[in-house]
């Protein structure tokens, strides 16, 4: 009896087993062009098993017999339902429809996705493949007009260098106009830490490859849950995840060279040139030609073969840059436990010499599905990133100054190929100590490191506490070290005359993001169709700096000890800390009602340090709906829209970066004297400081016609901007330039139209164009009392750009005398040759009047050619060194001149723009001016690439599931730049050319490797 | 209910409960302050810190653009003791060739960080602090805000000798963020000056070491004030009561080269009554004064007519250094500031016993007592040259011999071109080989350019000193 109970038992637990049994579906799931979709996730409907695509677009999940429907989504792709039942173990290959033919599908918002259909406001997502394996040092430089309203801008080619981003226009005049980061939902550093170097990008020590997708978020609706921080924009960064099924592997190996990117037709003059220049600044002196000769020789010490030399300092300064990454990843798991593990590395050598950069990478991201109501994920993200960079602007040793500003005779190696210096240098080219720095002995001797340590890291657990209620907690946190060391040799440069020295800088920065929120889905109708998604939580934040400086000098004579340790006389010791916390309640609600009508709100409460204790609480807000058209009853009948969806959103968001931490107090700080400490005012304070507050409103049209041929999305936009964060300027007379107060308020408004069109859709060929066109205007509404605002070489004023240019206004050449001419004033009514009667005026703007980009993608079986643009137009560069290179005699005999001197003026007659060169430019027409301004158009060709992807029937004798290989170009080519413009006419966000590292044009050569 | 939802209830409870507990400490949690700075009311509160206030005032004072090089330089450069040479690195250019615009990226810093200083001395002064040091902290306040005013009035100004009613600088006594002052006469920037020094001398230290301004430094710069005026009866009376009963001794003939090489701090009262000190840590680096004469830059030379008027026994010709111009020139390099290339850097001198000699034999030449006049003078030019036999000319004359023992005394330390503004003589430069545009020229007197512009930065940000600026900018 015992044992027929007992064989009843097992009896019981087999037909248990029976009756829970379970089997495989697999399938491969690919886009329109028939390529593999990875990362795709497979759910089984109704519950919470799943899996997701290998990179071959292929997937395994276990079902039970009685499952019925498979749901198929990803990230820019329209979700599908598959019929499984009956036990089907294939689903075969299912092609997913491209983003923006449907609302169904899933984009990365705040805390959380959501539908595309319950989207108001204005998100723009770009899919992980447009920044993964580039040549590109970080994820920001690989946004280059890709995102409509996203102004994207390299200040620098130095590889690891910072880059600027500015989302609908500027918003901000003193504090940031910068937009927030956010990766895995921590909120992320980014802008240039360095302290004594030149440019690092924090986010240069994330790897691409890593990227899942990344969600740009521009209007209020979409922005306003990042409170305080969302004025300027939000880019959220998801990293990938692990997908359930076979384990996949996949690496990239890319290999390149770098060289540079625009050469301009405006270079500096060869020994012949600089000649003519010179005999014409002599002469045009008085000085009687037979005697301009020996002036030449004797008072300015030039060899009387001088113009037999001729050295090409652009190229001694340069260098052919190789470039290397690979990366290699992993993905795999079952449905309770997936992982995605990868490890890169990264290698680009700047184009100038003693410029390079070099990063790895690991990620490590696990997720464990505990039980059907818990789930925990984790996620580990570290780097090393290691570049040299040379400095900028105008110092001595900076090669890239060097390159234009050194006379064509002088020579970097002595005859015995020994480094021209010193004592052996006859000709005092480059004597000890002092003027323009032999550059390739600055490259050979000298150091500048920075090395950054980045872990970001976040844990998250999400319970259910009812079907409908889930609670999420998520710690994420960043830890980023920045070290620095320079080295100046003792022998040669600025370290010559203390005998060599050294700095060291160590910036480390620890942040943690605690965000714990409730999301509750509560249907109002027995369909279901009609439905609320509340989310409320709270969020502390706080970011820890530490700051550790020393430098010294004084160091054995060798160039083999080159760090702080071995300096005799330390000059420089520093440390201490500083912090910034904000502490916030938040409340993001949409309700759905049948897809047609959805409506959106958030509210937000944050609570900063950084601000006076009367006014550290600001209340953020935002409402917005849209009406998808398309799915009323009216529309049922028509075939011309697929999609028509009318969004409207409006809002209040703050801005507190960029302020400082201290800004709102009154201080002293050290300033010290004869060995005794010392303390001066250094802060004016005003306790009134609070946040910039952002007002945005947005209309936008997502559409999609002939059966999805067509589809884009046009947008307007119009954002104030108040209480800015600005200058007031203070007489000097009181001891203090300015301080920054709320005042004033900037509006920014603007379109943004992305079509994306497929011509050609076959099976074999297909052709795709995305192209996207930004126009943006911005305007000063208010300003205190009225007044203007000196910025540099811009003057903030009432109803005129931010950007606007302010000052004298160049009338060109007399062509009776030569002389120069200014305008007396901005109606350019009357002019005068004396340059301090030149009138100052408000024109030309350094903020581009239209910018996007033009991508094309072509695939023919497995060929695929990818061809990206991208475009700026109206902008004014301005040009900081002009008045030492075009100095109309100013600086003849010192530096060299660009060969726009050439058309110098001759004789009356002569319609020229560079007037008669005198020596000492007695006129002052070199002296700043609009003569100083460049037009900053471009059309670049960012990326093209062809690949091929060998047929999966060709790799059956091997074990690979994927091979592609192919060729790539960054940057190829550049076309419509102002043709007197002598460096690359990308110059960051302010249009400010500061001799630069140059842009890099990247030839290169990769394969991929799946299995 | 069953057990299950309550349990979630419970959760959601303490869940909600820890957020209000978070939220309630947040007061805390959001309340920081700067480790590095110090709040402003805290830093004027104590006798302590208002020294530790006064020596950020003196460091403010060794500023690059202050006595840190553009002071002294320009003195020089502007006049006819020194020359720019042809391949410069593009310094002082427009000063060389006086053809400054209002733009000038040299005019403005001086103006900005003179009033910086200004701005600590004045906080200093008005501090509500007594006791303690705070006598003598406020009475070096007082000087150096008075010294300030000097350099400004002079560099802005016309000579208060040829126009004192004429604008001078604004004066700034008492912090106002929000003040935009116009400029007062140069007669009222005289007044203060001379009010400053008098109220400076009531409390002044002792002297005990050269680079903290003491008692007969400061009547010095009362009797250089005085002589500045034309008020000769006051400058000698000042300089004379210095040369009588200060510390001071003037610097042997055997000693003259090392003194200039010393960079140390001194403390023997030999000569030096106030320096500025860079020393090894808090120095202007490669932008020291040195750097441009000397070691570094090395832009700007001695004029050959100055290195001329010395005569070979003359020891100050031990700081003239025989060499080249980058461009291959022949020409005097200028040797008073030769530690550029060491780490204790060249203090700067401000005054110097010889220079109040010097004063106190031109205002006694001025009032017509020659002897005491030659006596002076010679005190000066026979200590420096022992095989000289003395200035013996009267009136006139030996106004000029002493005009030009002070222009080879003070040499490279920034008072020539104010010296023949304030007795209106032209700048006549002599030819200097392989110079840069403005050598060789004529600049008469009275002549607009031989003051600074109002930076145009100013003029943008003041309203009141909008229709000030100098004439012919």
């Amino acid at each position: 009896m015992r044992r027929f109970l007992l064989c009843l038992c097992f009896f019981a637990l087999l037909i248990g087993q029976v009756t829970a049994q379970n089997h495989s579906v697999t399938g491969i799931i690919t886009d329109g062009n028939g390529a593999p979709v990875a990362g795709a996730s497979v759910t089984l409907k109704g519950s919470t098993r799943g899996t997701s695509t290998s990179t071959d677009g292929t997937f395994s999940l276990s079902v039970p017999e009685t499952a019925r429907t498979l749901v198929l989504s990803a990230v820019n792709f329209a979700t599908m339902e598959v019929d499984i039942s009956g036990g089907r173990t294939s689903i075969g290959t299912i092609v997913l429809q491209a983003a923006g033919k449907s609302l169904s599908e899933v984009v990365v918002v705040a805390y959380g996705t959501q539908n595309k259909t319950n989207v108001t406001g204005s998100v723009a997502t770009v899919n992980g493949n447009v920044v993964s394996d580039k040549p590109f040092t970080s994820v920001d430089k690989a946004l280059q007009g890709v995102v409509p309203g996203m102004q994207v801008s390299s200040t620098s080619g130095q590889p690891g260098s910072a880059t600027d981003i500015v989302i609908r226009g500027i918003g901000s005049i003193n504090a940031s106009a910068s937009p927030l980061w956010v990766i895995d939902g921590a909120i992320a550093t980014s802008g240039d830490l360095t302290s004594n170097t030149t440019t690092a990008n924090p986010l240069s020590t994330l790897n691409p490859d890593d990227i899942e997708s990344i969600s740009v978020l521009k209007d209020a609706v979409s922005t306003a849950p990042y409170g305080s921080r969302g004025a300027n924009g939000v880019i959220l960064v998801t990293t990938r995840k692990g997908r359930a099924g076979k384990t996949h592997f996949s690496v990239v190996g890319e290999f390149g060279q770098n060289s540079r990117a625009y050469n301009p037709t405006n270079t500096p003059e060869n020994s012949s040139q600089l000649k003519t220049t010179l005999t014409q600044a002599l002469t045009n002196y008085g000085i009687p030609a037979n005697q301009v000769p020996g002036i030449i020789t004797n008072a300015f010490g030039y060899p009387t073969n001088y113009t037999s030399i001729n050295t090409n300092w652009f190229d001694i300064a340069s260098q052919m840059g190789a470039q290397s990454q690979v990366s290699a990843s992993l993905t795999g798991g079952n449905d309770k436990t997936t992982v995605y593990a990868s490890g890169g590395y990264f290698n680009q050598k700047g184009i100038s010499i003693a410029s390079d950069f070099q990063r790895f990478t690991g990620a490590l991201s696990l997720t464990h599905r505990a039980s059907d109501r818990f789930t925990l994920t984790a996620n580990i993200n570290a780097s090393n990133t290691a570049q040299h960079t040379p400095s900028n602007g105008g110092t001595f040793a900076n090669p890239v100054l060097a390159s234009f500003f050194l006379l064509p005779w002088y020579t970097p190696y002595l005859a015995n190929g020994k480094f021209r210096y010193g004592a052996a240098d006859t000709l005092n080219e480059f004597p000890l100590g002092g003027s323009i720095f032999n550059p390739v002995i600055q490259a050979a001797w000298n150091n500048n490191l920075a090395q950054q340590t980045a872990i970001r890291g976040s844990v998250m657990g999400e319970l259910k506490l009812l079907d409908n209620l889930k609670l999420t907690s998520r710690l994420s946190s960043e830890y980023l070290a920045v070290q620095e060391d320079q080295y100046r040799n003792p022998f040669y440069g600025d370290g010559y005359g203390n005998g060599g020295d050294a700095f060291s800088n160590y910036n480390r920065m620890f942040d943690y993001t605690w965000s714990n929120f409730l999301d509750l889905k509560q249907k109002v109708n027995t369909d279901g169709d009609e439905y609320f998604d509340l989310k409320g939580g709270i969020e502390a934040y706080d970011a820890k700096f530490y700051t550790l400086s020393g430098g010294g000098h004084s160091f054995p004579q060798t160039l083999g000890l080159k760090y702080l340790a071995n300096t005799a006389v330390p000059t420089v010791a520093s440390a201490g800390p500083s912090e910034q916390t904000t502490f916030s309640y938040f409340g993001i609600g949409d309700f759905n009602f049948k897809d047609r009508y959805i409506v959106s709100a958030s509210v937000r409460r944050d609570e900063s340090s950084v601000f006076g204790a009367e006014h550290r609480w600001g209340t953020f807000y935002s409402v917005g709906g849209s009406w998808n058209i398309n799915e009323e009853a009216f529309m049922k009948h028509q075939n011309l829209f697929d999609l028509l969806k009318l969004r409207i959103s409006y809002g209040q968001t703050g801005n507190t970066n960029g302020f400082g931490l201290y800004t709102s107090l009154p201080q002293y700080g050290s300033s010290n004297y004869s060995g005794q400490a010392g303390l001066v005012p250094t802060n004016v304070g005003d306790s009134a400081l609070t946040w910039e507050k952002n007002k945005a409103l947005n209309i936008g049209l997502d559409f999609a016609i002939l059966k999805d041929r067509i589809d884009g999305t046009i947008e307007y936009y119009h954002r104030t901007t108040a209480d800015l964060l600005s200058p007031v300027p203070f007489s000097f007379t009181t001891g203090f330039s300015s301080q920054n107060e709320n005042i004033g308020s900037v509006v920014n408004k603007g379109i943004e139209i992305a079509l994306n069109g497929r011509p050609v859709v076959t099976r074999d060929f297909t052709w795709e164009i995305n192209f996207n066109i930004s126009h943006n205007t911005n305007r000063v509404a208010e300003l205190y009392q009225g007044k203007s605002i000196p910025n540099g070489s811009f003057q903030i004023t009432v109803g005129h750009d931010l950007q606007e240019y302010y000052l004298q206004q160049w009338a060109g050449v007399d062509p009776q005398t030569g002389a120069a001419q200014w305008y007396t004033d901005g109606t350019h009514t009357k002019m005068t040759t004396n340059y301090d009667s030149a009138g100052l005026a408000l024109n030309h703007s350094a903020s581009p009047s239209v910018f996007g980009g033009l991508t094309n993608t072509f695939t023919f079986k497995g060929f695929v050619l990818d061809v990206q643009f991208d475009y700026n137009f109206g902008n004014y560069i301005f040009d900081n060194w002009y008045n030492y290179l075009n100095s109309d005699g100013a600086y003849a005999g010192s530096f060299n001149q660009m060969n726009t001197q050439l058309r110098a003026w001759q004789k009356p007659g002569d319609k020229t723009d560079v007037p008669q060169i005198v020596y000492g430019d007695p006129s002052f027409s070199s002296s700043p001016s609009t003569r100083w301004l460049y037009k900053g158009n471009y059309i670049r060709l960012r990326n093209l690439q062809f690949g091929y992807d060998i047929k999966p029937e060709a790799l059956k004798k091997t074990h690979l599931s994927r091979l592609f290989i192919y060729i790539r170009g960054t940057n190829l080519a550049t076309f419509g730049v102002d043709k007197d413009l002598p460096y690359d006419p990308e110059a960051g966000v302010a249009s400010q050319a500061n001799l630069e590292v140059l842009i890099p044009k990247t030839f290169a050569a990769g394969v991929k490797v799946g299995f | 209910m069953n057990t299950k939802s309550r349990t979630q209830q419970f959760t959601i409870v303490l869940l909600l409960g820890a957020g209000l507990a978070l939220g309630s400490c947040s007061k805390s949690f959001v309340d920081k302050s700067s480790a590095f700075n110090l709040s402003m009311t805290e830093a004027l509160s104590t006798p302590e810190l208002l020294q530790t206030d006064l020596n950020g005032l003196y460091a403010e004072l060794r500023n690059v653009d202050q006595f840190g090089r553009d002071f002294p330089v320009l003195g020089d450069l502007e006049a006819d003791n020194t020359f720019l040479e042809a391949r410069n690195t593009g310094r002082y250019v427009y000063q060389f060739a006086y053809t400054v615009p209002v733009t000038d990226n040299v005019t403005q810093p001086m103006w900005q960080e003179s009033y910086n200083g200004i701005l600590d001395a004045n906080q200093i002064i008005d501090a509500q602090v007594t006791g303690g040091t705070t006598a003598a902290t406020k009475a070096q306040a007082y000087a150096l805000r008075a010294l300030l005013y000097f350099k400004l009035v002079n560099i802005f100004a016309q000579p208060y000798t040829f126009d004192s009613l004429g604008m001078g600088v604004p004066l700034v006594l008492h912090y106002d963020v929000n003040a935009t002052p116009g400029r007062a006469t140069v007669a009222q920037v005289y007044r203060q000056i001379v009010s400053d020094l008098r109220t400076a001398l009531v409390s002044a230290p002792d002297y005990s070491s050269s680079v903290f301004i003491s008692k007969y430094a400061i009547e010095g710069l009362l009797a250089k004030a005085y002589l500045y005026m034309g008020d000769y009866a006051d400058a000698a009376t000042a300089a004379v009561d210095v040369i009588n009963n200060s510390p001071f001794t003037l610097v042997s003939p055997g000693a003259y080269k090392s003194f200039w090489a010393n960079p140390n701090v001194q403390t023997s009262a030999i000569e030096v009554m106030f320096e500025i000190d860079c020393d090894p840590v808090n120095n202007n680096g490669f932008d020291d004064l040195g750097g441009i004469y000397l070691n570094g830059y090395q832009d700007i030379y001695c004029s050959l007519d100055l290195a001329n008027l010395y005569s070979a026994t003359d020891v100050r010709t031990e700081v003239l250094i025989p060499g080249y111009t980058k461009g291959g020139a022949p020409a005097y390099l200028v040797g008073k500031f030769p530690n550029a290339l060491n780490t204790d850097k060249d203090n700067i001198k401000v005054i110097r016993l010889a220079e109040v000699y010097l004063i106190a034999a031109e205002a006694e030449a001025q009032l017509g007592d020659n002897t005491d006049a030659q006596n002076y003078v010679n005190a000066v030019a026979e200590t420096r040259d022992p095989a000289f036999g003395g200035y013996s000319d009267n009136g006139a004359q030996l106004i000029t011999d002493i005009v030009q023992e002070r222009r080879k005394e003070l040499a490279f330390e920034g008072d020539r071109k104010y010296d023949l503004n304030r007795l209106g003589l032209p700048i006549d430069r002599g030819t200097n080989q392989g110079a840069a545009s403005g050598d060789g020229l004529s600049i008469p007197f009275p002549y607009e350019y031989r003051v600074a512009p109002i930076p145009q930065q100013e003029i943008l940000r003041n309203p009141t000193i909008k229709n000030q600026q100098n004439p012919g900018y």
